[in-house]
């Protein structure tokens, strides 16, 4: 229950938000807020359990035929992250307080806000897969409404579409990963949806075939979300959201959902053997983890270096941060899962307080350009101190935390092999250098024309960093404050049986070693680099290659999705009922068609015609004329009449094999029909128009035969092909009585027993009736206009 | 256009049907009958009305618009749905009560029947949607 209120709460208060902002006005964030404080207690409340090793569940009894349950647990692991979004989630949702003016649609905003908090702490939770991948995309959904929340600017509704595009097609991946785990636990064993018993048969589901794709899938899903490359493209330009946004989803949680996906599956992926060959060298999951990783680290931490906005810097710089965790995850080691999940924490503590700091400065001065920015320490005391300690922490600098888990990643690079210590050392290097052109670059120098109005924030938003940029500091002076209660039941949830902190302890000093030396001379290097070209970089024009995957989503991607769309588009959609009816008649007379002469002999024993009375064939003659006077009418009104002689007479067979409910319902649509019918003459065209050539006449004619045809057929071999399966018509006349308390099975089964398709049923009616009543008002306004 | 005939006619029938459907609405769980019958008759002796007196019959019902029917009965049916997960048993999962009532003797109550409510009223409110836009 406990871990069922955490999840929605926020859900829950998401849906009243909107409701409460008329009455509670700008204080509808302190509403918000106040919300995610009670969650954070929640969530803190777990820790001591949690960190001796208990597991928390809950299970509310959801799809229970196809083993899918609202199933939701906590273990170490997911801690870790829900405290990462529970507790910087509340100093934001206290930060945008005061960030927003009241002019903003503020319940909208906290509404959104409220909404993804509660999927994130879904997706943590999940226990099932089918669970995890709905809070999954309920997140992509929220952070494409967050992104598009200033929706009236240009810029914004590409971008969010873009997030969603592909944080959706990699959840889709991801879905169909999900699925063959499933397939994969059906062959093995007991097929299961639970993540946990997957990740308890973890040895037998790698070994297994399909577990490579599988794998794959799920890794494009977490790639995507984790913007790796190659779909890291989306995440700069989600910086035109408002930046609490950007500090709370793109910088320390939402992003981070993907390296939860990864290290939860840890136990799977790791047991794989290689995927192929090139030459002696085996391709495996960890591999292409870790270089998918160390790539998206250089390439985001280039661009960063290069960019001259504060929020593009950042969010290349997260890009970099997540592929460097993403790398550590893929090293296999021990020690790497370490200091991944020690950097989750890491970087959410800097990186927040970075984006929060550049929304203060954007907030005092109107700008965020480098350019334009410099010597803002005099206005803005406390917030340089504040960047500072951030941006330090995360050029790695003792005695912040950034440094701790910088050691860690030196450490364990080294024992992967000098070329990847090489690349590690690179990557620092470009990140002590936009660290410095964020810090340095702004809070120093001479004061430009926007930087000498400039004031300091307000408390609402100074407390909130305050508290990050502390905990940057007391992370790295005391890492013991972490390291028992949070970081080691994290990493004991991935590798269940580490024994690492019973040997090592986080601290500052590890005494003098490779890792100490790399960081000097990262240090040494990016000082001089920054020196050196500091000047260059400020004046260099605005850095855009000519191809990146930005390119192929719009010229490729997009062109293909919108183009195809068009021209499936115009070979189906003719705007012609009759078309659509061809080719829907088509399909259903070949599909049932081809199961009919693959599964069936097409010999009928047992058929005969004796035994039929005279009134039998007099009816059926009856509705032959019908039909066939239907098909020749000359006049619209002389058809519709005939059709629904067609339809009467099939009455009275209803009548005669005693089927009343059948009967009643057909006589009562036939009557809906001549009404409908009549209704919509106002509109038709003269019957004369709808004139056909003798071509089209044959070809319809064609199409109907065949489709009588194939009807017949499907009749005759279903009652005396030996196609009849009589077991769920008996099923269905043995349980109504007892389990739904109905004699009348027919409606029972509308109700009860099929009740999923009927509720269906109606909901396509009333969009339909809604659908019709909207596009007359448009073609009034249209006419009025 | 008025006919005397169509007019009269539809007034006089127009509660015996109302009254018709709502009987096949309550007995459609043991005899021929059912939401979505009753919910074509209410809705056809509806549109007779409102094809004979116009405008005044075609937007609303007691007061509620025809389309606000289509919300009110799809949330019915939903509650059904999510009511059964209230006692922890999946979305839709039916019961039924047999009462023995004073006067009606042995009455049963199944949520089944209220879901068959939310189908009536989404079959009404479809069909008088439609027909009061094909009209105009």
């Amino acid at each position: 229950m406990h871990l069922a209120a955490i999840v929605f709460i926020p859900l829950v208060g998401a849906l009243l938000t909107p409701f409460l902002y008329p009455k509670l006005g700008k204080y509808v964030g302190w509403w918000a807020a106040g919300l995610t404080v009670i969650v954070f207690i929640l969530v803190l409340s777990l820790l001591p359990s949690v960190s001796d090793g208990e597991i928390h569940d809950y299970s509310l009894s959801w799809v229970p035929s196809q083993g899918i349950d609202l199933s939701l647990y906590v273990d170490g692991l997911s801690l870790l992250f829900a405290l990462v979004v529970t507790g910087i989630g509340m100093l934001i949702f206290i930060y945008a307080n005061s960030y927003l003016s009241s002019n903003e649609a503020l319940g909208r905003f906290y509404a959104f806000m409220l909404l993804f908090m509660g999927s994130m702490l879904g997706t943590l939770f999940a226990s099932n897969l089918i669970v995890l991948f709905v809070f999954w995309e309920l997140m992509s959904l929220s952070c494409f409404l967050l992104i598009g929340f200033w929706h009236e600017n240009e810029e914004s509704r590409p971008s969010a579409i873009k997030a969603l595009l592909v944080t959706g097609v990699g959840g889709l991946a991801m879905l169909g990963g999900f699925v063959l785990l499933h397939v994969i636990t059906a062959t093995t064993g007991t097929a299961t949806w639970e993540i946990r018993d997957i990740l308890e048969r973890a040895d037998e589901i790698a070994s297994h075939d399909l577990a490579i794709p599988a794998l794959l899938l799920i890794l494009a899903g977490a790639f995507s979300k984790s913007a790796q490359f190659p779909f890291y493209f989306w995440l700069p330009r989600a910086m035109v959201a408002p930046t609490p946004v950007s500090a709370f989803l793109h910088a320390a949680t939402m992003v981070k959902a993907g390296i939860f996906l990864i290290a939860r599956f840890h136990p799977v992926w790791s047991e794989t053997g290689a995927w192929f060959h090139i030459f002696d060298f085996a391709v495996d999951i960890p591999f292409i983890i870790t270089s998918v990783g160390l790539l998206t680290m250089l390439l985001g931490a280039y661009m960063a270096v290069r960019k001259h906005e504060l929020k593009a810097i950042l969010a290349y710089s997260t890009i970099s941060q997540l592929g460097l965790i993403v790398a550590l995850l893929g090293y296999n080691a021990e020690l790497g899962i370490v200091a991944a999940l020690f950097h989750v924490v890491n970087h959410a503590l800097f990186k927040g307080a970075l984006f929060l700091i550049v929304g203060a400065v954007d907030h005092s001065t109107g700008t965020r350009l480098v350019k334009k920015l410099t010597g803002l320490a005099v206005a803005m005391p406390w917030t340089a101190a504040f960047a500072g300690i951030a941006a330090l922490s995360m050029a790695g600098l003792p005695p912040l935390n950034g440094f701790l888990s910088k050691e860690i990643f030196y450490d364990v690079s080294l024992d992967e092999g000098v070329l990847i210590a090489i690349v590690a050392v690179a990557g620092a290097i470009m990140t002590f250098i936009y660290s410095l052109r964020i810090f340095h670059g702004v809070f120093f120098g001479e004061q430009t024309p926007e930087v000498t109005h400039a004031h300091e924030s307000p408390k609402g938003m100074l407390i909130p960093i305050g508290i990050l940029a502390g905990l940057c500091v007391l992370i790295g002076f005391f890492p013991a404050l972490i390291q028992s209660r949070l970081l080691e039941p994290a990493v004991l949830s991935v590798i269940p049986h580490s024994d690492y902190f019973e040997h090592h302890n986080l601290a500052l000093w590890h005494g003098f070693n490779m890792p100490l030396i790399m960081s000097c001379i990262t240090i040494v290097a990016a000082l001089a680099i920054y020196k050196t070209l500091v000047n260059r970089l400020r004046s260099q024009s605005e850095y855009a290659p000519k191809v990146g995957m930005n390119h192929i989503y719009e010229n490729v991607f997009l062109k293909f999705l919108i183009d195809g769309t068009h021209s499936i588009f115009n070979r189906f959609q003719s705007g012609y009922l009759r078309h659509y009816l061809m080719i829907m008649v088509l399909l259903i007379t070949g599909l049932v068609g081809y199961t009919i002469v693959a599964k069936s002999d097409l010999s009928l024993p047992g058929f005969s015609l004796r035994g039929l009375e005279f009134y039998e064939y007099a009816l059926a003659a009856l509705i032959v004329i019908a039909a066939m006077g239907t098909v020749l009418a000359k006049e619209r009104l002389a058809a519709i009449i005939a059709i629904g002689a067609v339809g009467t007479l099939v009455v009275v067979f209803w009548l005669v094999y005693s089927a009343p409910d059948l009967a009643l319902t057909q006589l009562l649509i036939e009557i809906v029909s001549v009404v409908l019918f009549v209704l919509v003459f106002f509109h038709a065209l003269p019957f004369a128009k709808a004139k056909m050539s003798k071509g089209s006449v044959a070809r319809d004619a064609a199409v109907a035969i065949c489709f009588g045809g194939m009807i017949t057929v499907l009749m005759l071999t279903v009652i005396y092909g030996g196609f009849f399966d009589d077991s769920l018509r008996n099923y269905y006349f043995e349980h109504a009585e007892h389990e739904a308390g109905a004699r009348n099975v027919v409606n029972v089964i509308i109700v009860d027993f099929r009740g999923y398709d009927t509720m269906g049923e109606i909901t396509v009616l009333s969009i339909a009736a809604i659908a019709l009543f909207c596009l007359h008002k448009l073609r009034k306004r249209e006419k009025e206009e | 256009m008025r006919s005397v005939i169509l007019d009269t006619v539809s007034k006089a029938i127009l509660p015996l049907v109302l009254l018709f459907a709502i009987y096949l609405l309550l007995r459609g769980h043991n005899a021929p009958g059912g939401g979505f019958i009753a919910g074509v008759m209410a809705g056809i002796i509806l549109a007779t009305q409102y094809i004979a007196f116009g405008d005044e019959y075609g937007q609303k019902i007691f007061g509620i618009n025809y389309r606000d029917l289509l919300a009110v009965g799809l949330l019915i049916a939903v509650s059904t749905g999510i009511g059964s997960m209230l006692f922890d048993y999946p979305f839709l999962t039916s019961e039924f009560w047999e009462l023995d009532l004073p006067f009606f003797h042995e009455v049963e109550i199944a949520s089944a029947g209220f879901f068959d409510i939310g189908v009536f009223l989404v079959v009404v409110g479809g069909i008088m949607t439609i027909v009061s836009t094909l009209r105009r």
